[in-house]
């Protein structure tokens, strides 16, 4: 429509266009929880997008200034309320580095487990909202329908189903029940195969393709230069992964692939996160094989009090890096915990991602962003 | 109303309600056994009951009337014809009405079990099948809100008028033999412009609402429907060509042979006409706003499209109206594509069989009462497919939507015409038809082939 327009300014035509200012949320049901999005339209092609943030907020940066380090961990379950398990890891790795704290090889082996099981979880959340977000209502109940079968993992080791608060400073709160390793296994060979389907079902669909192909596309350099991580990242063609390039925990001993996308589109964004289930589930497997026995928690203090100092950790979270820094006092209370969340930066590109496209695009390129309003908030 | 008042009547009708459907799921089993076998029952005595009902005002009630009642011919002759055709109007309407629930029913379960769960369960006890009476219920005894600085008049009457359009394109499907409320010599014509008008109340509806999602939902909506109306319009004209009657019973009646000399082979026009009947079913498709067409009321985007403002009764004539128009396409499909009530290939000697039988047994009104189950089979096959791909495939993006209208199904919809006119010719009969067959159907297969290599 704007290239007839021009056409017509340039042949001298006057035309009087008027701008609309659509609203889309708070309450919207497909923004992903409270996000509000003021967008200028011009016929359906946007010129402009406003995102308008803080419906969520809590202020756990501040609580977290006024709890001792234990209390923390469970602040950190409620920001990215779909990966607790990567948030609670973040977390307790951070008091850890200032601490100079020792974790027990095993406690190691079953973070990654949880993290990784976390992964799968959170990426199958997204791909069964992502075909909702597309009109394909049918992928949204089956990916809740395997993601619940993690969920009772989760259940089966710690007793929650969403908000875990799972790990502890030193390790984990409690060690694997028995048989949960077998549960582990069957559960990857029944979802291996399903991943297959879900290809059949969505990933490879003409029309789904057709509307996710070059849409929203986020280029390399553009990408680096907004700060943006996880899998956004990685469709842009960058295979940067901490896990691979900056491996903390004992990641380095596992064999796994980073996927990478080309173009950065919405496409992309999506494939990188369906492959990146199935490198998770090699993780997992490995691990669950390697699992050294021993204790689960290492012996800490009753009340920790780290040495004044700070700390800055980045984990690789499903959406990207979540970067602790903590400043000690010396205190039994942080004197301050910033959180960095991978989905609020990557929430900034919204804006240039949407210029030009078309309304039906919006949540096309929302969605692929796969942001967790928690987290954005905090 | 005194607020006590209110409180009592609202609890009464509670009671009622829950009485009534724990009576429903205690006795379950009887009550869908009754309901199905009257279902049943009901599809196989409507074509001996109307055709009785005709014989019975022709040959008993008119010569009573001009004895009593009136002297002239042309008065009696009236009055037995709107006897007949009000109880005919009543099945028609009462055709709608009561499948618009049912196809509810069944798009609930169907998905359920498309997306791996059960769908309704409770209500009335036997799989949940008061569903949506209760849920009718519910939407009756809701507040009609009109938001404010929405267009009173036009606000109500955009559902008026979509759920009329549905309706009225009944009048002309051909049921079964001799089984058509209105049979207009110019029926298909008469149908694409009654369906037609449907756009116009979701227009109407959403720009009444004030609403942005619904102006936008309209505007998407009227440019979908005008675009997928001249692909469903010309797909039937090669119909019409092969028929050579726009009239619906003529063009049933030549695919299935009956009124012919001797019997023949019974061939339904899906055989000469593959390509137009999968254009006509994909742009009903779009034309009844489900996916993967649902643009105007996507509810990713536009939370509700065009009746995003529209609660309680208004809001399920539009939930009626796509479903109506969803069976109403099946019914057109089905009369003009697949043959009517006629059972495909061997209709022709069966009829001629039966007819003989029937008429050496003086029950002339039993001729052909397969006709209306065989043609409700028919368009269920046909609704069952709008359903599960509509579970099946994601929206299409609003640009794409006019190029896969403009751009592929436009263009094949002529290539189709030209090429029918073309086997047609007098000079190239009686082979020409089947060689546009043959090719037809191998463009066809190629297609699908394409489709389903991996």
């Amino acid at each position: 429509m704007s290239a007839a327009v021009d056409e017509a300014k340039a042949a001298g035509k006057r035309i009087k266009l008027e701008e609309m200012y659509l609203n889309m949320g708070p309450q919207h049901p497909s923004t992903h929880g409270v996000l509000r999005l003021g967008i200028l339209l011009e016929g359906e092609v946007i010129i402009d997008t406003i995102p308008d943030l803080g419906y969520l907020h809590r202020g756990t940066e501040k609580i977290a200034e006024d709890r001792d380090y234990m209390q923390i961990i469970h602040l950190t379950d409620r920001m990215d309320y779909l990966a607790a398990m990567n948030n609670n890891t973040g977390y307790v790795m951070v008091v850890e580095k200032l601490l100079e704290q020792e974790v027990p090889e095993r406690a190691e082996y079953i973070r990654v487990i949880m993290q990784e099981l976390n992964r799968v979880a959170s990426h199958l959340l997204f791909f069964g909202t992502y075909g909702v977000d597309m009109g394909a209502v049918t992928p949204f109940l089956y990916g809740f329908r395997e993601r619940e079968l993690v969920l009772d993992l989760f259940e089966m080791v710690c007793g929650a189903r969403m908000t875990h608060s799972y790990m502890r400073i030193g390790g984990v709160a409690e060690d694997l029940p028995s048989g949960f390793a077998e549960e582990c296994k069957d559960f990857i060979d029944y979802f291996l195969p399903v991943v297959d389907e879900y290809d059949e079902l969505l990933t490879y669909n003409p029309i789904f393709m057709d509307r996710t192909i070059g849409i929203g596309a986020l280029s390399k350099d553009a990408a680096i230069a907004y700060g943006v991580t996880g899998p956004m990242l990685r469709a842009s063609g960058v295979p940067y992964d901490l896990r691979k390039d900056e491996p903390y925990s004992v990641y380095d001993k596992f064999e796994f692939d980073v996927p990478t996308g080309e173009n950065g589109d919405c496409f992309d964004r999506y494939f990188v996160r369906i492959q990146e289930m199935r490198e998770s589930c090699k993780i997992v497997s490995q691990a669950l094989d390697m699992l050294p026995p021993g204790k689960h928690q290492a012996k800490t203090s009753r009340i920790i009090k780290p040495p004044p100092g700070e700390a800055y950790l980045e984990v690789e979270n499903p959406r990207g890096q979540l970067g602790y820094y903590l400043v000690s006092e010396g205190e039994p209370m942080p004197y301050r915990l910033h959180i960095r969340p991978p989905s609020f930066v990557n929430l900034q590109v919204l804006p240039d991602l949407l210029k030009g496209l078309k309304i039906g695009d919006v949540i096309a390129v929302l969605g692929s962003t796969d942001i967790v309003l928690g987290e954005v908030d905090r | 109303m005194p607020e006590a008042v209110a409180r009592r009547r609202s609890s009464i009708a509670a009671w009622a309600f829950s009485r009534g459907a724990r009576f429903a799921a205690d006795w379950d089993i009887f009550i869908v056994v009754a309901v199905l076998g009257g279902v049943f029952g009901a599809l196989f005595t409507v074509q001996p009951v109307m055709m009785g009902l005709k014989m019975l005002t022709e040959e008993v009630l008119a010569p009573w009337l001009s004895l009593t009642l009136f002297n002239t011919p042309q008065y009696t002759a009236l009055i037995s014809r709107i006897i007949v055709e009000i109880v005919v109007a009543i099945v028609v309407l009462k055709f709608f009405v009561l499948s618009a629930p049912l196809l509810i029913w069944l798009e609930r379960k169907v998905s359920g079990h498309i997306q791996s769960r059960l769908g309704p369960m409770h209500v009335g006890g036997f799989h949940g099948w008061l569903q949506t009476i209760a849920d009718g219920i519910k939407l009756i005894s809701k507040e009609d809100i009109i938001p404010s600085g929405a267009d009173k008049v036009l606000h109500t009457i955009g559902p008026i008028m979509v759920v009329v359009a549905a309706i009225t394109g009944f009048v002309v499907i051909p049921f079964g033999n001799e089984l058509v409320p209105r049979d207009f010599n110019i029926g298909i014509f008469y149908l694409l412009a009654v369906t037609s008008v449907s756009v116009f109340g979701v227009v109407v509806a959403g720009w009444a609402s004030n609403n942005k999602y619904s102006l936008l939902g309209g505007m998407r909506s009227a440019a979908q429907l005008v675009s997928y109306e001249i692909p469903r319009g010309v797909a039937l004209v090669g119909v019409i060509m092969l028929a050579q009657s726009l009239q619906m019973s003529s063009i049933v009646n030549q695919q299935s042979g009956i009124g012919a000399s001797e019997p023949f082979v019974a061939i339904p026009y899906v055989v000469f006409q593959p390509i137009a009947f999968i254009i006509y079913v994909i742009a009903s498709i779009a034309e009844t706003n489900r996916a993967p067409f649902d643009l105007p009321e996507a509810e990713s985007e536009l939370v509700a499209g065009f009746h995003t403002e529209y609660s309680g009764m208004k809001f399920a004539f539009f939930f009626m109206a796509e479903y109506g128009e969803m069976l109403l396409f099946s019914c057109v499909a089905t009369a003009l594509f697949l043959g009517g009530g006629s059972i495909p290939f061997v209709e022709g000697y069966i009829y001629a069989w039966t007819n003989g039988i029937f008429e050496s047994m003086h029950v002339p009104f039993l001729i052909g009462f397969w006709h209306f189950p065989v043609f409700i089979i028919k368009t269920y096959v046909l609704v069952f497919f709008f359903i599960w791909v509509r579970w099946t495939y994601p929206r299409m993006r609003v640009d794409r939507l006019m190029d896969f209208s403009w751009k592929i199904l436009v263009p094949w919809t002529f290539i189709n015409l030209i090429g029918l006119g073309i086997a047609l010719l007098p000079q190239f009969q009686p082979v020409g038809i089947w060689v546009f067959a043959a090719i037809n159907w191998l463009i066809v297969g190629g297609v699908l082939l394409k489709a389903f290599k991996k």
